[in-house]
């Protein structure tokens, strides 16, 4: 269809004419490259990713861990100026919480007689990282000359006095995974149904497309509620219902995608090198993984991507309407959600930054998908 | 054209009825019923609950009691009680004007939206990479990222805590200010509904603007490099016409199907919104009755989805037909 | 002298001239009179006021129906129960007993009959006279008629499963038999009465023409406002789904301040239906309600704008609300299924339940989860309840002499369960059973419930302090109770409402009670302690003397803490609530009674 092509520059003079055809990818990546949107967007992925991948390291504490006096916290003032002077290694102040009976608001004071400096590669709460190496270095966190150590929120507490960044970077990891789960457990179901359904047509296609029908015809959201309640009568560990979630979500996605796969399979399967193909004896099975796959996987890249913000924040929206990860795992859907009150806004906003992570990787995930549409459009397969 | 939609039509019924029965199991699986929260009351005995669940036949198997709800569909049209009103299902579900109100707010939302997202397209794809062109895509998929309940609350919150409405006599969430909620029609009710309904447009519209825009973006260049184009420009035709009378036409062609395709997407995607800012709709009664565990009413609501889901792909094709004189059904 | 009887004949005039327009011609002679700004009552901090105006307040959930008999939900009976009246009611602000309906009752020396004498010249909202018919209809063929569901029945079933019988003597007289002495029967004959002209049809009983169970669907939410009838101050006039319930004055109210002004002061009184508490904070904050019940997290915000905007918000952090929270400990754990062995043996252990006690640091629950505005609870019987242990005497002041206090100690805790056995035995940090295994027990609540998980989080936590490993898993509120009844959880926090009548809980404490349901075993078997508060609640209805019945309560309260402690107390809100200051009588707010959750909705006024 071709709807999001790009306009084709002409070869300016000088260009050096190559005619060595480069491979589709190349060309996807070299068009992507100039995509400058779509570059940003990617570059925050990777570090999105990374930062989840190496949660536990880069957060200074485990995310369960409650301290108590530390309940609704502010964000840390890291400090760089004292009498002694300036300093270019930010510091920290131990802080003392009171509560303030007239207003009801906590009121924390700092310590002002200690520093406690940032230091790199600290040892803190023991973890495993990659659920591999035992360890308990942490990226970072706050200590004094002498080795003592003091609270470092560097988005603040929630009311329990658990590290928000902490809970930002474990939460990244239920939020950025669910979409590639969805795509990972609906993809082969609507690649293999929606592809036997475009290449071969007749009987096997007309009951195919009715059995997709029938959850087409499933209201999306209403739908996922109902799975969700049947879900949440199992009592299931806080792992399982994000798997529930996902299932839930496939469920009512996969078949759609089916329906396109299968439009772009029949377009394809009509084309004259398949045709030609076929003419010259090759297999179904060479067809298809030497003809048609190759086609149809740009797109599915570029489904992929668009279709992971989407996830993103239906996982968000089921923790609005009580059917998301729930305590004690957290995710940023969860943590927005628990914080989005108008105490939240109002009294603790610092506890709405989960929510600028929503915003920031779905935006991340867009301009990529985008951009990769642009890309791949070349070749007038979308 | 007619025996299609006829046949498309008919089609539905066994599509509604399969639809009917999942989401009959899937109420099943959901644990206790619409009786499992009375049994919570330390003043209500165990009989007194045994009773109540047969009477509600509560206590039969779930295919006899699916058996016998179809069957009085299909005997009486007769789509099954609300526990907790006591009144036929679809009395419950839209009852008070929700049905009215869902299709108010959905078709001035999704009207808008349209309005404002078309001529953004045009605007994006005649100045493409242009830093505009960068500036409105971002914003539009600004508007895409926020989520829904916490974009609606902090509207409101921003009402009432930072411009103070209410020291101007103004009201947030609801259809009405408490002074017009009894008062007779007036220039100044419908005025005061059009200042609650707002925030559910910013809300919803902003969330399905960026697809849009991009279609329309996309379709437009699509236009603008095809032959016909080309020769316009070519007999040095001026260039706004070129676009707004032969490009745009045909580029909006693909888009017109789309209008079928997103009535359902309305009707049950602004429950989030609807709830947040107070709205009386069909989807906040669906969701409440989930809670409680209403059977019938949520089946009542499933099957209205669903209905509608089809009735909106029909619409689309029906609407992609008349638009594309190519396109013929039998 | 000579002005002041001019002025009170004008007076007199205004108000007989008002009482014309609005239903009774002068005020009935057994008017019920509230002494508002009368020294040495209840109201002597409140003011007579003047009528009119529109009052708005906001609720979460819409009606489901206006029939109060079938009603299971409080967000059907906040508006049926304005639009109702009973015999008898409970005073708002000092929750003793007083005459409603009936202006007075006697007592049989056996106990076992009460005689009602009923307020003559009454009339329905809809001008029909109101008489001991109404009564006798409203028991016996409708809370004592099988055919009608109802949950009222349950309150009225005698300790031997008979029912009182009621006769009518006269037109305005009544007479309630039962077949043994049954204290708290007084109470529960204050049920609302429903006025019989309007019902009767739908009875199958009294009107064979209808098929049985019509009742159970009369009035409805279709059912046209201008057929609704009652007693109450106000009756509903308009309904919106999801949008409000506009109630309007009862033109015959029998409520008159000591002016002789008739009440409600209000012409209308509006409740908005709003979809979460933000929203009703926000539109409280923006001046579109009047009065609003209030969370603890909202209380710095509302407090930091008191002056500005003209509202007072009442917070009283000793002053907590009905209902109790707690976690459940299940000594039936696997016994059906021969199961959980383990568990259940140190579940049966007092001195494991004790331990769970020490590990629950209330303060940090109160402090962040509550703002601090929360007290610890110790007692299955309300705070608010004339038999409170907590309290000297019956009625008497809350000292906490007798509290049973198990203070957040985890040195304590770890004592207690090192004494039973419970230690780590291989090196890993968490505490084994004697065979080794490690003790990992699931504490469930509902999900959702922000308040209730925290209480989890912090309680797990604490555990595992002291090497007691309890995973918290958030379940659906109804596989919680599918638990509870099934006797499948094994730790669980919930909360059970409450209310002045301590016997409201037998049905929970009662080895053989429906919802005993953290030792169900114990109706066929019951342990020393269960035996002992079976008798004291029996002990407790038997005797009509509360101050007697109070000793009894109050060893009983004390029992079930310290030596049965099935249920592990948390803490228990306080009362937190706020009123634009433009409403009269708003100060009078307590956990039972507010201007926008009924109980002051007929004395308050704006000033």
């Amino acid at each position: 269809m071709g709807l999001f092509r790009r306009e084709k520059e002409p070869p300016r003079e000088g260009d050096k004419q190559e005619y060595v055809s480069p491979s589709q990818w190349k060309m996807i990546w070299r068009a992507f490259r100039k995509h400058r949107l779509g570059n940003v967007g990617m570059a925050i992925i990777l570090v999105l990713i990374v930062g989840a991948v190496f949660a536990e390291f880069f957060a200074p504490y485990d995310y369960k861990d409650q301290y108590n006096s530390y309940s609704f916290s502010p964000p840390s003032t890291l400090h760089f100026r004292s009498e002694s002077g300036f300093s270019l290694r930010p510091f920290v102040y131990k802080t003392k919480r009171t509560f303030d009976r007239e207003t009801y608001r906590p009121v924390f004071t700092e310590d002002t007689s200690k520093k406690y400096y940032i230091r790199l590669f600290v040892r803190g709460s023991e973890y495993r990282l990659l659920g591999l190496f035992k360890t308990n270095i942490h990226f970072f966190g706050a200590r004094s000359e002498d080795g003592d150590e003091a609270m470092v929120f560097l988005f603040g507490a929630d009311a329990y006095g658990r590290d928000l960044f902490t809970r930002v970077m474990i939460g990244g990891r239920i939020s950025l995974a669910v979409g590639p789960f969805v795509i990972l457990l609906g993809f082969p179901i609507s690649i293999f149904l929606g592809g036997i359904s475009g290449y071969y047509g007749g009987g096997v296609d007309m009951f195919l497309q009715r059995f997709g029908e029938v959850f087409m015809a499933i209201p999306g959201l209403p739908i996922l509620l109902v799975i969700g309640a049947a879900l949440s009568g199992f009592g299931l560990s806080a792992v399982l219902v994000f798997f529930g979630i996902i299932g839930a979500l496939t469920i009512v996605s996969w078949a759609g995608m089916a329906r396109v796969i299968r439009g772009q399979v029949l377009a394809i399967r009509q084309m004259d090198f398949v045709s030609s193909a076929k003419a010259a004896g090759a297999s179904d099975v060479r067809i298809i993984i030497r003809h048609i796959a190759p086609n149809v996987t740009s797109y599915l890249v570029v489904a992929a991507t668009l279709t992971i913000p989407g996830m993103m924040l239906s996982e968000a929206a089921l923790s609005f309407l009580g059917y998301g990860i729930h305590e004690p795992m957290t995710s940023w859907g969860q943590l927005l959600n628990a914080a989005t009150n108008i105490s939240g806004i109002q009294e603790h906003p610092w506890l709405l930054i989960p929510g600028v992570f929503i915003v920031i990787s779905v935006l991340a995930f867009n301009f990529m998908g985008d951009a990769l549409r642009d890309a791949v459009d070349p070749f007038s397969i979308v | 054209m007619i025996t299609y939609i006829v046949r498309r039509t008919l089609y539905m019924l066994p599509l509604l009825i399969i639809v009917s029965l999942i989401s009959f199991l899937l109420i099943y699986i959901m644990p206790g019923d619409y009786l499992t929260r009375a049994q919570m009351n330390p003043q209500v005995t165990q009989e007194t609950l045994a009773q109540m669940r047969a009477a509600y036949g509560l206590d039969q198997s779930v295919l006899v009691q699916y058996w016998l709800w179809l069957k009085q569909i299909i005997l009486h049209g007769n789509f099954g009680m609300s526990f907790e009103t006591m009144r036929p299902v679809f009395w419950t579900l839209f009852m008070g004007g929700r049905l009215m109100w869902t299709i108010i707010v959905s078709l001035t939302t999704m009207l808008l939206t349209w309005m404002i997202s078309i001529p953004l397209g045009i605007y994006s794809a005649t100045h493409q990479y242009k830093p505009s062109d960068h500036t409105l895509t971002f914003f539009g998929f600004l508007g895409l990222s926020i989520p829904n309940f916490f974009f609606a609350l902090v509207l409101l919150w921003l009402l009432v805590a930072v411009f103070k409405v209410g020291n101007h006599g103004l009201g947030v969430g609801g259809l009405f200010d408490n002074r017009f909620i009894a008062a007779p029609w007036s220039l100044a009710k419908f005025g005061n509904l059009l200042w609650h309904i707002w925030p559910a447009w910013l809300v919803i519209g902003t969330s399905g603007m960026a697809g849009l825009i991009r279609y329309m973006r996309g379709s437009l260049l699509d236009t603008l490099s095809l032959q016909y184009v080309q020769t316009a420009r070519a007999k040095g035709l001026p260039e706004r016409t070129v676009i707004y009378k032969h490009a745009v036409r045909n580029a909006i062609n693909p888009l017109v199907s789309m209008l079928g395709m997103s009535l359902p997407g309305l009707v049950s995607g602004s429950l989030i919104t609807a709830i947040v800012l107070n709205l009386p709709t069909v989807e906040r009664a669906f969701f409440s009755a989930l809670q409680m565990q209403d059977q019938y009413v949520i089946m009542g609501g499933l099957l209205f989805f669903s209905l509608f889901l089809l009735l909106g792909n029909l619409i689309a094709d029906i609407l992609l037909a008349w638009v594309d004189p190519r396109i013929r059904y039998s | 002298m000579k002005k002041t009887v001019l002025v009170l004949l004008g007076l007199l005039l205004v108000f007989s001239a008002l009482a014309i327009a609005q239903g009774y011609e002068t005020m009935p002679a057994d008017a019920k009179i509230i002494p508002l700004g009368q020294a040495d009552t209840p109201y002597a901090d409140a003011q007579p006021g003047v009528r009119g105006g529109i009052f708005y307040c906001a609720t979460i959930s819409n009606p489901k129906k206006w029939n109060d008999v079938t009603a299971h939900e409080t967000s059907t009976t906040q508006y049926t129960g304005l639009m109702l009246e009973g015999l008898i009611s409970t005073n708002p602000v000092t929750v003793a007993i007083e005459p409603e309906l009936a202006k007075s009752w006697d007592v049989s020396e056996d106990g076992l009959t009460i005689t009602f004498h009923l307020r003559q010249g009454l009339k329905w909202s809809d001008g029909e006279p109101f008489t001991a018919d109404d009564v006798i209809f409203s028991f016996n063929d409708l809370y004592l008629n099988e055919d009608v569901e109802t949950d009222t029945r349950d309150i009225l079933v005698l300790p031997d499963d008979s029912y009182p019988v009621v006769t009518k003597i006269d037109d305005y007289t009544v007479q309630v038999t039962t077949s043994v002495v049954f204290r708290p029967i007084l109470n529960s004959m204050g049920a609302n009465i429903l006025p019989k002209h309007a019902l009767a049809q739908y009875v199958h009983k009294l009107n064979p023409d209808v098929p049985v169970g019509t009742f159970n669907s009369a009035w409805g939410l279709d059912t046209d406002p201008s057929e609704l009838v009652g007693m109450g101050p106000f009756i509903v006039e308009s309904y919106t789904p999801d949008q409000n319930v506009t109630m309007r004055r009862n033109p015959y109210y029998y409520h008159y301040d000591p002016n002789g002004v008739q009440l409600p002061y209000f012409d209308k009184y509006v409740v908005l239906t709003v979809a979460s508490q933000d929203v009703s904070l926000l539109k409280f904050r923006n001046g579109e309600l009047d009065a609003l019940g209030i969370r603890a997290a909202d209380v710095p915000i509302l407090k930091s704008e008191e002056a500005q905007k003209g509202f007072t918000v009442l917070v009283n952090p000793d002053l907590p609300n009905y209902g109790t929270s707690w976690i459940g400990i299940n000594e039936d754990i696997g016994l059906a299924e021969g199961t959980h062995d383990n568990e259940r043996a140190l579940f049966r252990t007092r001195d494991f339940r004790a331990a769970l006690a020490h590990l629950v640091d209330k303060q940090a629950i109160i402090d962040s989860l509550y703002n601090g505005l929360a007290v610890p609870q110790w007692s299955p019987v309300s705070y608010l309840s004339p038999f409170y242990a907590g309290r000297d005497y019956y009625g008497g002041p809350v000292t906490e002499k007798d509290a049973v206090i198990f203070e957040y100690s985890l040195d304590k805790a770890a004592e207690l369960l090192d004494g039973i056995g419970i230690v780590d035995r291989d090196g890993d940090g968490w505490r084994d059973y004697e065979d080794g295994t490690r003790v990992e027990i699931e504490l469930n609540t509902n999900a959702g419930n922000t308040v209730r998980e925290g209480i989890c989080l912090i309680v797990a936590d604490r555990a595992a302090k002291i090497g007691l490993k309890l995973n918290f898993v958030p379940v659906d509120f109804n596989t919680l109770v599918n638990k509870l009844f099934a006797s499948t959880g094994e730790l669980i926090i919930l909360g059970l409402t409450g209310g002045p009548e301590p016997n409201n809980g037998a049905n929970v404490y009662k080895s053989d009670g429906g919802l005993h349901f953290w030792h169900y075993s114990a109706a066929d078997n019951p342990t020393e302690v269960e035996k002992k508060i079976d008798e004291l609640l029996d002990a407790g209805v038997s005797t009509l003397d509360n101050d007697k019945a109070f000793e009894i309560y109050k060893e009983y309260q004390i029992t079930l803490a310290k030596d049965d402690l099935g249920l592990v107390y948390t803490v228990n809100s306080a009362f937190t609530y706020a009123y634009y200051n433009k409403v009269g009588n708003g100060n009078l707010s307590s956990p039972v009674a507010t201007p926008g959750g009924g109980g002051l909705a007929d004395i308050c006024y704006f000033k």
